[in-house]
C-alpha cells in the first residue's frame, strides 16, 4: 500500500512538472519576440494580402492558455497537432523519426561508456595509464561536439562514434574521480587485505557502492546524447528527431517546438523517478 | 611545455586587439583565395581576409564567454545562495528547478530559445541574445554547487562557533560564509568560460549564434556544415577553440568540473 | 629459531619519497610486537608494506621482507593474493568504516574464507571465539546496525579465520572507548595464547602497548630509534625520543611510592589512572572522524 502511494506521488510529480513545463514553454513561445516573424513575412515578393493571412494563421495561437488547453486535449485523444512548418502531423513526423535516433543514440552510449569505463578503470588502476587517458579525454573535452562530428565526417568515421566521442571525456572525468573515491574507501583495503581477487572487489564491492551515481550519470549521458545528436544528423543530412528539433527552431515552429520539449522533459523526468526510486529501494 | 597553449592563446589576444585589419571589408579581386602572404589564412566567398575574421573572433568570443560567465556566476550565487540560506519551500523549488532544466539537453534547450528570438535584429543585438541565452542556461550547475557550499557552511561548526559568541547574522555571513564561498564562485567562474566558448561554437555551427558579419567562433564553423567541400583552413577556427579551452582547462583545477 | 617476519624496508610515495628509510624489525613466532610512534610517522605505511597493499596506494617498497623463508617483496602478485588474509591477517582503525556497509556482516565474513578455500567454515564457533553473539541472527546484521567494539570483533574475526601466522593490528583501539579498548587487547592476547599467531600490534599509545606487547619497537620519522622488551623500554630507555614518550605518560601521585622496581605493577596501576585522560582521547577522535 504504502508502495503504491509513492509510486502515486511519483506519477503526479511527474505529470506536474511536464505540465508546467509544456506551459513556461508555451507562454514563452507565444511572449518571445520571434513569436510574430515569418521567413515568409520579411519575403518582399508577398502583397500586403497574404501577409495578413499569415498574421491571420498566427493569431490563432495568440492566446497561450487556450492555445495550451487545445493542445493538451489533442494530446488526451493521442494527436500531437500539426507541424505549423513542414503541414504534417507531429505524431507522423516523430514516429517516422525516433528510430534513427534511438540507434545512434544507442550505438554512441553504449560505445562511449565502455570506452569511458575501461580507461577510468585502467587510469585509476595504473598510474602511467592515468596520464595518458587523461591527456586524451582532455584533448576531447576541449573540442566542441559540432567540430567532433566535422572531424569524423571528414574522416569517414561512423556517425554514432560522434556521440562516443562527445559522451567519452565527460563520463571519463566523473567515472575516474566517482572511481577513485571509491577505491579510496577503508573498507576497499579490508577486502584487499582479506586477498579478494581485483575483479571481485570491482563487482562485489566498488561498484554496489556507487550505484546512485552511476544511475545519475547513465540518466545525465543519455540527456548528452541527445544534445550531441542534433549536430550529428544535422550534419550527416540524417532524418531523426535531433534535424527535427534543428529545422523546428530554425523554422519557428511553435507546435512542433512544444511537443518536442514536453516529449523531451518527459522521458527525461520518467527516467529521474525511474532511477529515485531504484536508489530509494 | 605546458605553457605552450597559454602562450599562443595571449599571443592570438594580443595581435587581436592591435591589429589593423577590419573583419567586414571585402577584397573583391580575390576571392575565396588560397593562403598567402597577404592573407595568411586565404580569404572567404565574400573576399574577407580569414586571417582577420579569426582573430576578431578570438576577441569577441572570449571577451563575451567571459561576460557570460561572470553574468552566470553572478545569477548563480544568487538563486544558489538565497536558496541554501533560506532553505524552506524556496531552496525545494530552485532546487527542482534546476534538477528538471539540468536533466534536459542543453543544446536543444538553447536551440528552443534562440529560435524564440527575432529574425530581423542587428547583428549586435543578435551577439548579445546568444551570450545572454547561455548565460540564462549556465548558471544551473554553479547554482547548485554553491547552494551545498552555503548549505554545509552553515551547518559547520565554525558557525556554531560564531553563532555561540553571539555574532550577528550580517557578520556570520561577512565573515565567516563569504570568505569560504570565494573560492567556489572562482572555481565556477573559471569552469564555465570554456563551457561557453564551446557551446556557441556549436550554437554557431548549426547557424544559431551571432548574424553576419560578425565573426566568433561558432559562426566562423558554419562554413564547415559541408565539410567535406571546405577548404583546409576553415579548419583554423577548431584549433583555436581547442587551444583555448585547454588552457582553461589547465587553469581550473581538477575536481571543481561538475556534471 | 628463525623470526616469523623480518624486514628491512624503505618506502616511498610519488608526492613524498622517504616514508620509512631502512626500517629494521624482526617478529618472533609467538611473539607480540608493538610498534609505537607518533601520528605521521609512518606506522600505517609499515602495515601497508608488509601486506604490499602500499602499491594499492601509488606507493612502491624496497629492501627486503622475509616472510615463512620467502622474500615478500619479491612475489608475483598472484602469489602475494595467496598471502594476504591467509597467512598475514590486517585489523584496521576505524572499524564501522573498515566493513562494507552494504553487506551483511555474515556474507563478509564469508568472503573472507572463501578468497582462499573452499566449502563453509564454522562461523558460529569464530563469533564465539571473539566474543561475538554466537546466534545465526548476529551475522545477518549489516554493520550499522553494530556498536564500534563489535565491529572491531568482526574485523578480528575475519583477520584470524584462516589462523594466519603474522596478524597485524592498525591502532585496532584508538577508536574504541576504554572499556572496549581494555576486552580487544585482552581479546588479542588469547588469541596469541590459544593460535600461537605472532601480532604487530600499532599504536600511537605507548602505555596501551607496554600492558601486553612482549617487545616494542619506536618509530619517529619513518625510522627505528630503539627496539627493546618492553621491560628495558620502560626501565632503561635510551633515546631521548624514548624518554619523551615515557615521561609524556601521567604519572599519578600514588603511583611513586609503590613503583620501585616492580614496573609490570606500576603499568597496571598507570592505565587504572588514564582511564580518564583515555577517554577524553576517545572522543576526540570521534570528533575528528565525524567532521571529516
Ligand atoms: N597515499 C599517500 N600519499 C602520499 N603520502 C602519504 C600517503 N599516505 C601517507 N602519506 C604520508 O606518509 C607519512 C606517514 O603516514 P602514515 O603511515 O599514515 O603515518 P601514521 O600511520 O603513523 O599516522 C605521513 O607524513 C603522510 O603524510
Ligand atoms: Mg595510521
Amino acid at each position: 500500500m504504502l508502495w503504491l502511494g509513492r509510486v502515486a506521488r511519483q506519477a503526479a510529480s511527474l505529470a506536474a512538472t511536464v505540465l508546467i513545463g509544456g506551459l513556461l514553454t508555451t507562454a514563452l513561445v507565444r511572449n518571445s519576440p520571434g513569436f510574430d516573424a515569418d521567413e515568409r513575412q520579411l519575403d518582399a515578393r508577398l502583397d500586403d494580402s497574404t501577409r495578413a493571412l499569415i498574421q491571420a494563421g498566427h493569431a490563432e495561437n495568440h492566446n497561450v492558455l487556450r492555445f495550451y488547453a487545445r493542445h493538451m486535449r489533442g494530446l488526451l485523444h493521442g494527436d500531437l497537432g500539426m507541424s505549423a512548418s513542414l503541414q504534417t502531423p507531429i505524431a507522423g513526423l516523430i514516429r517516422s523519426r525516433y528510430a534513427v535516433t534511438a540507434e545512434i543514440m544507442a550505438a554512441g552510449l553504449a560505445a562511449g561508456w565502455i570506452l569511458a569505463f575501461v580507461l577510468a578503470l585502467a587510469a585509476v588502476w595504473n598510474g602511467a595509464c592515468a596520464r595518458i587517458t587523461g591527456v586524451f579525454s582532455v584533448a576531447a573535452l576541449s573540442l566542441p561536439s559540432a567540430a567532433l562530428a566535422v572531424l569524423v565526417f571528414v574522416l569517414h568515421g561512423p556517425v554514432h562514434s560522434v556521440i562516443a566521442l562527445v559522451l567519452f571525456p565527460r563520463l571519463f572525468d566523473y567515472l575516474r574521480n566517482l572511481l577513485q573515491d571509491a577505491y579510496a574507501q577503508p573498507h576497499i583495503l579490508t577486502a584487499r587485505a582479506k586477498g579478494l581477487h581485483p575483479v571481485r572487489i570491482l563487482v562485489r564491492h566498488v561498484l554496489p557502492g556507487c550505484d546512485r551515481q552511476l544511475l545519475a550519470l547513465a540518466g545525465v549521458s543519455a540527456s548528452m546524447a541527445f544534445g550531441a545528436a542534433i549536430p550529428v544528423e544535422t550534419l550527416g543530412d540524417l532524418p531523426g528527431l535531433g534535424q527535427l528539433a534543428w529545422k523546428a527552431a530554425l523554422a519557428r515552429d511553435l507546435p512542433l517546438l512544444v511537443t518536442l520539449t514536453m516529449l523531451i522533459t518527459m522521458l527525461t523526468q520518467i527516467c529521474n523517478s525511474v532511477s529515485d526510486w531504484w536508489v530509494r529501494e | 611545455m605546458k605553457a605552450i597553449p597559454a602562450i599562443l592563446l595571449a599571443l592570438l589576444l594580443i595581435v587581436s586587439l592591435v591589429h589593423g585589419g577590419s573583419y567586414s571589408s571585402q577584397h573583391r579581386e580575390s576571392i575565396d583565395a588560397p593562403p598567402s602572404w597577404r592573407f595568411p589564412l586565404g580569404t572567404d566567398d565574400l573576399g574577407r581576409d580569414r586571417f582577420v575574421r579569426l582573430l576578431d573572433a578570438t576577441r569577441i568570443s572570449v571577451l563575451f564567454a567571459g561576460a557570460a560567465a561572470f553574468a552566470a556566476t553572478l545569477l548563480a550565487s544568487l538563486a544558489g545562495g538565497i536558496a541554501g540560506y533560506t532553505g524552506g519551500w524556496f531552496d525545494h523549488m530552485v532546487v527542482r528547478t534546476i534538477d528538471v532544466l539540468l536533466s534536459l539537453p542543453s543544446l536543444f534547450l538553447l536551440l528552443v530559445t534562440r529560435a524564440l528570438m527575432p529574425l530581423n535584429i542587428s547583428p549586435v543585438l543578435s551577439l548579445l541574445v546568444t551570450y545572454a541565452l547561455m548565460a540564462a542556461m549556465g548558471w544551473l550547475s554553479p547554482a547548485r554547487v554553491i547552494r551545498a557550499g552555503v548549505r554545509s557552511f552553515f551547518d559547520s561548526e565554525y558557525v556554531l562557533q560564531a553563532r555561540a559568541e553571539g555574532c550577528s547574522e550580517a557578520r556570520i555571513l561577512v565573515r565567516h560564509i563569504l570568505p569560504n564561498l570565494r573560492p567556489i564562485l572562482l572555481a565556477q567562474f573559471w569552469t564555465s568560460v570554456p563551457v561557453f566558448i564551446l557551446t556557441e561554437a556549436s550554437l554557431g555551427f548549426l547557424g544559431l549564434s551571432a548574424g553576419e558579419p560578425f565573426p566568433t567562433w561558432g559562426s566562423l564553423l558554419h562554413e564547415l556544415q559541408n565539410p567535406l567541400m571546405a577548404r583546409p583552413e576553415a579548419f583554423a577556427p577548431i584549433v583555436a577553440i581547442a587551444l583555448c579551452v585547454c588552457c582553461f582547462k589547465r587553469i581550473t583545477p581538477w575536481r571543481v568540473s561538475q556534471i | 629459531m628463525n623470526p616469523v617476519l623480518y624486514a628491512r624496508i624503505s618506502a616511498d610515495y610519488p608526492n613524498r619519497p622517504g616514508v620509512l628509510e631502512d626500517v629494521e624489525f624482526a617478529i618472533g613466532r609467538g611473539e607480540i610486537l608493538g610498534l609505537v610512534g607518533e601520528s605521521g610517522s609512518g606506522k600505517s605505511t609499515i602495515a601497508m608494506t608488509l601486506l604490499r597493499l602500499i602499491e594499492s596506494k601509488g606507493g612502491k617498497a624496497r629492501g627486503e621482507l622475509l616472510f615463512q623463508d620467502r622474500n615478500l617483496l619479491a612475489l608475483p602478485g598472484r602469489k602475494m593474493r595467496r598471502v594476504r588474509g591467509r597467512e598475514i591477517g590486517l585489523v584496521l582503525q576505524s572499524p564501522l568504516s573498515a566493513l562494507n556497509p552494504s553487506l551483511r556482516i555474515g556474507a563478509q565474513i564469508l568472503e573472507a574464507w572463501r578468497a582462499h578455500r573452499q566449502g563453509s567454515p564454522d562461523l558460529l564457533q569464530l563469533l564465539e571465539m571473539v566474543n561475538l553473539p554466537p546466534e545465526p541472527g548476529f551475522l545477518n546484521r549489516y554493520p550499522r546496525q553494530l556498536s564500534v567494539g563489535q565491529a572491531q570483533r568482526v574485523l578480528i574475526a575475519m583477520a584470524v579465520i584462516h589462523r594466519p601466522a603474522l596478524l597485524i593490528a592498525d591502532e585496532p583501539t584508538s577508536a574504541l572507548d576504554v572499556v572496549t579498548q581494555a576486552e580487544i587487547l585482552r581479546l588479542f592476547s588469547s588469541l596469541n595464547r590459544q593460535m600461537g599467531t605472532s601480532i604487530l600490534y600499532i599504536s600511537h599509545d605507548l602505555l596501551s602497548v607496554a600492558s601486553f606487547c612482549h617487545r616494542i619497537a619506536i618509530l619517529q620519522q619513518g625510522r627505528i630509534v630503539e627496539a627493546n622488551t618492553t621491560a628495558e623500554i620502560f626501565r632503561n630507555p635510551q633515546h631521548p625520543y624514548t624518554q619523551a614518550l615515557l615521561a609524556a605518560i601521567p604519572k599519578p601521585p600514588n603511583c611513586l611510592e609503590t613503583t620501585t622496581d616492580c614496573p609490570s605493577l606500576a603499568w597496571s596501576e598507570t592505565i587504572n589512572q588514564a582511564v580518564d585522560d583515555g577517554q577524553y582521547r576517545a572522543k576526540d577522535s570521534l570528533v575528528c572522524a565525524s567532521r571529516s
